[in-house]
């Protein structure tokens, strides 16, 4: 089967700690950066899909984007939410828009500027909806999504008998990566002692547990596989999702293998022809369970499959590669999808894995509540 | 502790005002009975309308968290928070009047009389 679509351009804005710019300034440097890099002029771009943080405020990212980039005339301009599933969902509809002729070259787009100069957590303590009754978390003090997915990953281990060395096993593996990554934020190696001593935020988890949040934003540019003519294309070869019940369900955590499998089954290829792995781990339990649930080991094996150095440099399964949400940065859905790009353009330096034809990225939002995967790769075939 | 209502919708007036007669009700769907989780507005079968039945009170503990990182001055840390199943059915959250230490999943669990805004359990044992 012929690619659906490819990337045709990759740009991020600077990445910071600090306050650089205001979401939709940086939104604007990255989206620049993206359609240079795909060798077009900003008159090029037909359509423009906008994502941001679920947390962020309205407003934060408004279509006047499009007159800030002084793009022409659009055929296709909209926010996608999708909430952590949001930038995944955005390439994947433009995908189906360049792959059907209504747009040559549709930017997605995301940005984030939530980290404060004073390292306040004020813009990360947003209380997420589980009950169904809106307004119910907040008042019972269930504040930020670290909380949230807290319960969440005390559910998981005590089904799946994980226990705290399992997620820092997780942790030191998307550690050993980010070390071979300049643009990681946290390269310096973890042992095991460093992740126990790490401050706990929310029981089960520590701070090593947790996504480095940074203020940035990136954009990619996807463009019919034939209109790419600068640089090889990275192409697109499936797309799946899952959104199987609300939070508090037992189905809830299920929509990750449906996700995935379904774009297995889009990209027309088994799981065991996954080469590559660059998935949506806020938080480190997400990475193990993502294993378990979608096959790549079995239930209760995800913290030996991950100190077995099955996914860490040099492993067969080189998952997280760029240090994933944990050490890389936290650019939501955009950190796997950036590192998928690295990769398949074999522009990733040290940590360059060798096959890079079935990379499968994966998207997760919600309290693992709503999931998106796609099968990317550098060849026209997975 | 009290924390206002906030009423965005019938579906949460009633609830909440519920609660702030000492009651928590839970959701089953009008025509057919079905208990209803609280995040259904309408049942499986396509029935729209909800009822509200009492719950017994009664519930096991399914996950918890201990917060170290304080997000807001009115809940200082540590500071424990539930999902809880109650008999009938639903999940919620909730707050949980127990030593962190003490608590195990399944671990069995009373309502403390509800106040406006706020559900409160506690271990029976």
């Amino acid at each position: 089967m012929p690619a659906l679509a490819a990337i045709s351009g990759l740009g991020l804005s600077e990445l910071s700690r600090e306050q650089v710019g205001t979401a939709r300034d940086l939104a604007i440097d990255a989206v620049l950066a993206a359609v240079s890099d795909a060798g077009l002029k900003p008159g090029d771009v037909d359509g423009l899909l906008i994502t941001k943080s679920p947390s962020a405020a309205a407003g934060t990212l408004p279509l006047h984007l499009r007159n800030d980039l002084s793009l022409g005339a659009l055929r296709v301009l909209a926010a996608v939410e999708g909430e952590g599933t949001s930038v995944l969902q955005a390439v994947q509809h433009a995908a189906l828009l360049v792959r059907n002729g209504m747009a040559r070259h549709v930017v997605c787009v995301f940005s984030d500027a939530r980290v404060q100069a004073s390292g306040s957590a004020a813009g990360y303590a947003k209380a997420m909806e589980l009950t169904g009754i809106s307004g119910w978390e907040a008042q019972q003090g269930l504040l930020g999504a670290t909380g949230a997915y807290a319960l969440a990953a005390r559910r998981l281990m005590l089904a799946r008998e994980w226990n705290e060395r399992d997620l820092g096993a997780y942790a030191i593996a998307c550690r050993a990566w980010a070390a071979l990554n300049p643009q990681a934020f946290l390269r310096t190696p973890l042992t095991l002692d460093d992740y126990l001593r790490s401050r706990t935020i929310a029981e089960p988890l520590r701070l090593f547990d947790c996504a480095f949040a940074v203020n940035g934003a990136a954009a990619v540019v996807v463009s019919a596989a034939s209109h790419v003519s600068t640089r090889p294309p990275v192409f697109i070869h499936g797309a799946g999702q899952g959104h199987t019940g609300p939070a508090l369900s037992a189905d809830a955590a299920s929509g990750v293998a449906m996700a995935v499998h379904g774009a297995l089954q889009h990209a027309g290829i088994a799981l065991e022809e996954v080469r590559m792995v660059q998935a949506y781990d806020a938080f480190s339990f997400v990475g193990l369970h993502l294993l378990e649930a979608c096959g790549f080991c079995a239930h209760g094996e995800a913290g030996d499959f991950v100190r077995s150095g099955a996914t860490s440099p040099g492993g067969h399964l080189p998952f997280n590669t760029g240090g994933g949400h944990l050490s890389g940065f936290y650019l939501q859905g955009m950190t796997p999808l950036c590192e998928a790009v690295v990769q398949a353009r074999k522009q990733a330096g040290e940590r360059q894995a060798d096959a890079t034809n079935a990379i499968l990225v994966t998207g997760t939002g919600g309290c693992l509540e709503y999931h998106a995967a796609m099968v990317l790769g550098s060849e026209e075939r997975p | 502790m009290t924390a206002p209502l906030l009423a965005h919708s019938s579906y949460e007036e009633a609830f909440q005002s519920f609660l702030a007669r000492g009651e928590l009700r839970h959701p089953c769907c009008r025509a057919c009975g079905a208990v209803l989780g609280y995040a259904a507005r309408c049942c499986p079968q396509g029935h729209a309308q909800v009822a509200w039945k009492s719950a017994s009170g009664g519930a096991t503990l399914v996950s918890w968290t201990v917060y170290h990182q304080a997000y807001d001055a009115r809940f200082p840390v540590p500071f424990v928070v539930g999902e809880v199943r109650l008999d009938e059915g639903p999940s919620v959250i909730a707050g949980l009047d127990a030593q962190a230490a003490s608590l195990t999943a399944g671990q069995r669990l009373r309502l403390r009389t509800p106040v406006a805004g706020r559900l409160i359990f506690e271990p029976t044992e």
